[in-house]
């Protein structure tokens, strides 16, 4: 996948987000080899009392450069994650 | 140079809530026996707790654990386990939950909290990156789990995670469980009253560490492999698009449901129409998912009209159908999410609270208790709102409820009137699963040590009907598709009974396991998944004979604290006598002869003592738990001699 990293945003579709997480942990193995949802640029919050979800990426993104497309969108089965 | 450890955090919390005292214990002292989660869980219970100890002393240890695979991303690696002394059969008592949690300790630099002691007032526990408080919970006892976790996260940080008990849990009520997210359940056994017999409220969590895993890159691969085999599996695309409940329609071909307290185990189809899973459609706002689960069993509800306008929840798993639907008779979905709502908030299991109201229920059928019986209500197979009432009543111990509160067992004793021939329970612990039908579902629920339920040997390859070929290539026995057959059926709960062990210890959800669909995870795909995580190689045959021991354990906890014996493996009297009277298995029961044979079958795979269901030295020593077998050898209940005849069997 070729990204421009001026261009392209990840777009979150909110609707489809179960608030797994695993976009968090994808996202910590690829800057540092462990898993570790603190250090991972993407963040769900999830309210169990309202179902309503929560999810922001910081500017420490880098598309998972070096990946074939970045890990958060690969490991969301629900598909609420693309590249725009 | 400090010793590097990956999969496991390294460090085992302990609290002891009498003196407040804190110490922090190696996780390795335990992890090249038993692994993690359960197996680790029951060798401290086995080891710490006394058969002297009731459930509700403060001695009794809880056990919160978690596995090396817990906060990584292999798939659903989200489970909690949750060991302590059961409540209601006072052998054995094991549970796990899933939701946040678990992943949130690893992270918090934990994996596992084992708990002693009673506080002297209310307390919750607040542990983060390596430390733990005792704070005070005067705030919240007395409140619902929704309400506790509520005020954690305003009190702490909205990113906490938060187990808590209810009000059910705080008065001692048997069906008390243990509400992580508010909506997952640990469920069985009592243990919301063993927190609350400690006094305590909740334990809030939030961790910022890292899970190191010993070769990453090739873990990946595995974890890869894993979610490639999970998402091309048709029954996992089921479960992700239409939930766990959808699985009801199954349960009600294969004759596996409790109607109405276990009167029938086929329900009426247009009652079942009103109730199916695509009924619930309207009502469901998104999927909802347990930590890095890709299967997403869960949803989460809103209801937009009627009487129960507003009412938002996350719900169900397939249980909500067996227990309030089929055992109570109710066919209105919404009256379904209410029940479970009020279940969640108190604190309340569904399959233990449903037991003991479904009795009743039946009873007062029966004309075997009235109107003076239950303070002025009328029993009415199908009435919710008074189910709800005595849901209520059970929480509160409020009248009648009081004596719902104490399990069917303990509460046929109370009103006598032969009410016992309809209190239906494994070893004292309510049933919640139809098993007439099903023979190796049967044989797993009931020789469950923990006292019944689905979740240890249970099969699934009869009603699932896998071929011919397949269960003589896993399970040595042809017949494991056939649910109606008792044959091979020991055969294949041996089986189940450790592999359910293995992915108990790991962290994992066992529905990403072969149980849920033969295409799924078996022993070899965890070993590897263990190894490239830990670094210690193991295989999949090692991992099962594992499993063995720790079912071991569990099997030797309940005969020291219980003397639970061969008489305790059979089916409830009426599953042997009343046949099922409806649907494709009509005329459908327990034989007790067949029984007999089966569990013959099963006591030689295990080599346990045919006569007593006691285990032999012979057994514990090839499985190198002598400390067990002299432990139960001073106990006087430890069976010495080798019986030939179990060797020879075992080969065949």
């Amino acid at each position: 996948m070729s990204i421009n990293r001026e261009k392209n945003r990840i777009y979150i579709n909110l609707n489809k987000c179960t608030g797994c997480r695993s976009c968090e942990i994808a996202c910590s193995y690829h800057f540092s080899k462990t898993f570790n949802p603190e250090i991972s640029s993407i963040s769900v919050i999830r309210n169990d009392r309202t179902g309503d979800i929560k999810i922001s990426i910081n500017s420490t993104c880098d598309f998972c450069k070096d990946e074939d497309k970045p890990l958060c969108m690969k490991y969301c089965v629900s598909q609420a994650l693309s590249i725009i | 140079m400090k010793k590097e450890i990956f999969g496991w955090a390294g460090r085992i919390l302990r609290i002891n809530l009498t003196n407040g005292k804190q110490s922090i214990e190696p996780t390795e002292r335990y992890t090249d026996r038993f692994i993690g989660g359960r197996g680790v869980g029951q060798w401290i219970l086995l080891n710490e707790v006394s058969a002297d100890i009731s459930p509700l002393n403060p001695e009794n240890r809880i056990i919160f654990g978690t596995g090396p695979l817990t906060g990584t991303l292999a798939p659903a690696t989200c489970r909690l386990s949750i060991d302590s002394k059961n409540l209601l059969t006072g052998g054995v008592g094991s549970s796990n939950a899933g939701g946040h949690f678990a992943p949130e300790l690893k992270y918090a630099g934990f994996d596992f909290v084992v708990i002693q002691g009673k506080a002297a007032k209310p307390v919750y526990i607040w542990i983060t990156d390596g430390t733990a408080e005792i704070r005070d919970a005067s705030a919240i006892w007395g409140k619902t789990t929704w309400e506790t976790e509520n005020f954690l996260q305003r009190e702490i940080n909205e990113r906490v995670k938060v187990l808590s008990i209810g009000p059910a849990g705080e008065n001692l009520v048997k069906a008390a469980c243990i509400i992580v997210n508010g909506a997952r359940a640990g469920g069985r056994c009592g243990f919301g009253a063993i927190m609350g017999s400690k006094n305590l409220k909740a334990i809030a969590i939030r961790g910022t560490k890292a899970v190191r895993v010993a070769h990453p890159e090739e873990f990946i691969k595995e974890v890869d492999k894993a979610w490639d085999t999970l998402n091309k599996c048709e029954t996992i695309r089921r479960v992700r698009t239409k939930g766990c409940y959808s699985g009801i329609v199954r349960t009600q071909d294969t004759c596996t449901l409790p109607v109405r307290n276990f009167q029938d185990s086929h329900w009426e189809v247009e009652k079942l129409q009103r109730t199916m899973p695509s009924i619930f459609e309207k009502y469901k706002i998104r999927n909802f998912s347990g930590f890095n689960c890709p299967i997403s069993c869960s949803s989460f509800y809103k209801v937009n009209d009627g009487p129960n306008k507003n009412l938002e929840c996350e719900g169900f798993e397939e249980n909500l159908g067996w227990d309030y639907m089929a055992k109570l008779d109710i066919d209105n979905p919404v009256a379904l999410l209410k029940i479970q709502a009020t279940c969640n908030q108190l604190g309340l299991d569904l399959d233990n609270s449903s037991g003991p109201i479904a009795w009743v229920f039946e009873l007062f059928q029966r004309g075997i208790i009235t109107e003076k019986d239950t303070d002025g209500l009328k029993l009415i197979w199908g009435d919710y709102n008074t189910v709800i009432k005595l849901i209520k009543k059970m929480a509160y111990r409020s009248g009648f409820g009081n004596i719902l509160a104490e399990g069917v067992k303990r509460a046929s004793e109370i009103i006598e009137r032969s009410s016992e021939k309809y209190a239906i329970h494994i070893k004292g612990q309510d049933l919640a699963e139809g098993i007439r039908a099903a023979k190796g579902w049967a044989l797993g629920v009931v020789v469950a040590p923990r006292g019944g339920g689905h979740l240890d040997g249970a099969t699934m390859t009869g009603i699932q009907q896998i071929s011919k070929e397949v269960g003589k290539a896993r399970f040595d026995t042809p017949a494991a598709g056939d649910q109606r057959s008792y044959e091979g059926k020991a055969k294949v709960v041996f089986w189940f009974e450790k592999f359910k062990a293995i992915v108990d210890m790991l962290g994992m959800c066992y529905f990403t396991s072969l149980w849920m669909d033969i295409n799924l995870l078996g022993p070899e795909d965890y070993a590897k998944l263990f190894s490239k995580a830990t670094g210690k190689k193991i295989t999949g045959n090692q991992l099962m004979q594992i499993g063995e021991q720790v079912c071991n354990i569990e099997k030797a906890f309940n005969t020291l604290h219980k003397g639970f014996k061969r008489k305790d493996d059979f089916p409830p009297k009426r599953l042997m006598k009343e046949a099922i009277n409806s649907g494709p298995f009509k005329g459908e029961l327990l034989e007790k002869e067949r029984w007999s044979k089966m569990l013959d079958e099963y006591y030689n795979l295990h080599k346990w003592d045919k006569k007593t269901g006691w285990q032999t030295k012979e057994c514990l020593e090839e499985l190198g738990l002598v400390e067990i077998a002299n432990i139960l050898k001073k106990a006087g209940k430890l069976i010495e001699k080798t019986n030939k005849n179990l060797i020879s069997d075992k080969l065949i």
